[in-house]
């Protein structure tokens, strides 16, 4: 085989009526593109005369298009090709120069689809019914195998309904033969060529059945792999599950502001490495390394996945605000994890979180100010006992994009009597009882007063598994000569104020 | 001789006479559910703007009025921010379906309860936002100087948000409006189904700055009262 000019590297294209759901990005001659990468100076392959040679058999593998003109074949051993141009130079394979191109053709690839399978050294396959919509240009492929071109590579892309398919439109390979299956069939050639019969187009244009009843199941089976309808699941390159970065000086930090110009820096790269994969940021895991010592660490999770800078530098300078040590810093580090991009669709008639961020951030300085256990929402646990209940996260922003509302029953809870306000703590008090009534209670002016009416005892049971504590405790509601209703509560002669009803 | 308040309406509308554009739109409402008092306001809470609803003693409803603010948020599958002044609420009255609905912020004195509130109203996430100083004491509620209730009101209205102000005295000078709770319940209520006893709620106006005209949508001021 023999490599091409540059400008001639090309787009392939087959399309299916059900449209091209696979491409595949190959790169001719591949060991020989990566050995001619690795000389000092670049090379024309149209005009130099190279060939790559194997090492063991002394065989040419491969060769450029001028020493294709000069008469040199692959196969020929050495002399051979020597004795057809003398002027030809003999290269071997780069183990580093394919490592580097197969990364390089591995992110080209992640530019299009972060859904690809590196099939062989040299041959990447795209998988395109994931293809992100803000993917961009009807031309990528176009796009793509200039990026290629730039790097000095001659890639060919082929696309098509089937991997396969779309791989031997990408290698150029067209003919009959070029699937496995042919060869379970050995009289083949001679019967499509008395059919006929010369190209994989042609044999596909004949009825499938009618080839099952002629060439039986092996017949079926070509005609099967040449359609492309042999199932074959990708193996895709998985994405990493962390992204890092880490900065290390040789003289120590001891303020914030250096430390901060440097945890901008690696936020962009982690946010342009994280975007590049078509996936967002999830928590930030920060790491700092003291001269002595071991170092804070924390890990800042977002309201929602994001990759923009300014949310990230916000939510982690936040934290490093309150960070003291006692050395200075030595290394920042910083772990991503990824996330897939998440779609909302709120609800038409539900009003859904419009910055999730800025939410976010509004309750953790609420949690500063009152403490984290005083902000949240309220629920109940699964228990009879009163005033008991823990306050959660609110997840508004995951109910909404789940569509997660709950039903509402059509009664609440109670539906009787006014609305109590607790008094937490409960406030101590004093009653005067006469003949089994209350008659006055003594406690902050508020709630003193004589007593005009009151209900009651109603007693709640403790820990009835404790002996003495059972029924023990009692609650009465009282109206005051002023108005004002309270509930109050009586355990072992000590009596408080729970209350207000209001 | 035409009181000062009374000139100044005059002027108004003056004003709204001789310059119709540039009068201001009329403003949207955001319906609380409860029908007596968004019949009062015209709607209900007037957005991007303070409301305060004063309580002048303890049994007049101010604690009911929360309550039906909670669950009609829940029923209308929207949200609410409960900015609790002396950490009074009471979830035992609620199921946990409802409580979702709901955002509880506990403080414990009214500074607290007033800075939480410009945070809330600056987020501007959540549609409603309730601020309950019920409970707090007047001397507290005295140390909050004027210039913090009109940045909470610019911040309201900023975001467009309606913020419910539950005070024990007219305490909130940038409220558009000012209602007072005038019943007083007595303990045989306590016996009553909620629903009356809600449905029983009422008020009167103590200042209205601004309503609308129903024939012609036009801004009428209205001196206090």
């Amino acid at each position: 085989m023999s490599l091409d000019s540059p400008a001639e590297a090309e787009v392939v294209a087959r399309r299916p009526a059900n449209g091209a759901a696979y491409a595949v990005l190959a790169l001719p001659d591949f060991a020989l593109q990566c050995a001619l990468r690795a000389l000092p100076e670049r090379v024309d392959p149209d005009t130099a005369l190279y060939a790559l040679s194997d090492d063991e058999d002394d065989q040419v593998l491969a060769l450029t298009a001028a020493a294709a003109r000069r008469g040199v074949e692959a196969g020929m051993r050495t002399p051979q090709a020597l004795a057809r141009c003398a002027e030809l130079s003999f290269l071997h394979r780069s183990g580093p120069q394919e490592a580097v191109v197969s990364e390089a053709l591995l992110q080209a690839a992640a530019t299009v689809t972060p859904f690809f399978e590196a099939t062989t050294p040299g041959v990447v396959t795209l998988d395109l019914t994931h293809r992100p919509a803000a993917a961009g240009a009807a031309d990528w492929a176009s796009a793509l195998v200039a990026q290629l071109a730039a790097l000095g590579l001659q890639a060919r892309l082929g696309q098509a309904a089937h991997p396969d398919l779309a791989r031997r439109a990408a290698e150029q390979r067209a003919d009959l033969w070029s699937v496995p299956e042919a060869a379970q069939v050995p009289a083949l050639p001679e019967i499509l060529a008395g059919w006929g019969i010369g190209t994989a187009e042609e044999f596909l244009a004949l009825d499938r059945q009618e080839i099952g009843l002629r060439l039986g199941p092996a017949g079926l089976a070509v005609w099967d792999a040449l359609a492309g309808r042999q199932p074959r699941a990708l193996r895709y390159v998985p994405a990493p599950e962390v992204y890092r970065e880490i900065s290390e000086w040789e003289h120590g930090i001891e303020t914030l502001e250096p430390l901060l110009f440097v945890l901008r820096r690696q936020l962009e790269q982690l946010s342009a490495r994280v975007r590049a994969s078509w996936r967002l940021i999830r928590s930030l895991h920060l790491r700092l390394r003291l001269e002595r010592g071991v170092g804070p660490e924390r890990t800042l999770t977002l309201a929602a996945p994001s990759a923009e800078v300014d949310l990230l530098f916000r939510v982690a300078h936040g934290w490093l605000d309150t960070v003291r040590t006692e050395a200075p810093l030595r290394a920042c580090e910083i772990e991503a994890e990824p996330a897939a991009p998440q779609d909302l669709q709120p609800g038409l008639f539900e009003p859904a979180l419009r910055d999730p961020h800025s939410f976010h951030e509004t309750l953790s300085r609420l949690a500063a100010l009152a403490g984290d256990d005083c902000v949240g929402v309220p629920q109940r646990p699964e228990t009879h006992r009163p005033n008991r209940f823990v306050l959660e996260p609110p997840r508004f922003f995951e109910e909404d994009r789940d569509g997660r509302r709950p039903l509402l029953p059509a009664e609440t809870r109670f539906s009787c009597g006014l609305a109590l306000r607790r008094l937490r703590p409960p406030v101590a008090a004093e009653v005067s009882i006469e003949a089994q009534v209350l008659r006055e209670v003594r406690s902050r002016p508020e709630h003193s007063g004589w007593i005009r009416q009151s209900c009651g005892p109603w007693r709640l049971s403790g820990d009835w598994w404790e002996h003495g504590r059972t029924w023990g405790w009692e609650e009465w509601d009282i109206e005051l000569a002023n108005g004002t209703l309270l509930r109050l509560a009586a355990w072992q002669d000590q009596w408080w104020v729970i209350g207000e009803y209001d | 001789m035409e009181s000062a308040a009374a000139k100044i309406v005059d002027l108004r509308q003056l004003l709204a006479e001789r310059f119709p554009t540039a009068a201001r739109p009329a403003r949207q409402t955001c319906a609380t559910g409860l029908a007596g008092l968004d019949e009062t306001l015209g709607g209900g809470l007037p957005l991007g703007a303070l409301t305060e609803i004063v309580r002048p003693a303890a049994g007049a409803g101010a604690g009911l009025l929360l309550h039906a603010l909670v669950e009609q948020a829940a029923l209308r599958r929207s949200r609410l921010a409960l900015v609790d002044g002396r950490d009074a609420f009471d979830p035992d009255d609620f199921d946990n379906a409802t409580l979702r609905a709901l955002l509880w912020v506990r403080c414990r004195s009214a500074d607290m309860a007033v800075k939480a509130a410009d945070w809330l109203l600056r987020d501007g996430n959540l549609p409603l936002a309730v601020l309950d100083l019920t409970l707090n004491p007047p001397a507290e509620l005295r140390r909050i100087p004027i210039s913090t209730w009109h940045r909470l009101a610019r911040a309201a209205e900023a975001r467009g948000l309606a913020c419910l102000a539950l005070t024990p005295q007219p305490l909130v000078a940038s409220a558009v409006a000012r209602l007072e709770l005038v019943h007083r319940f007595a303990l045989p209520a306590l016996a009553e189904r909620r629903g009356q006893l809600t449905a029983a709620l009422c008020w009167h106006w103590l200042r209205r700055r601004e309503a609308l005209s129903p024939e012609s949508g036009k801004v009428v001021a209205f001196a206090a009262a």
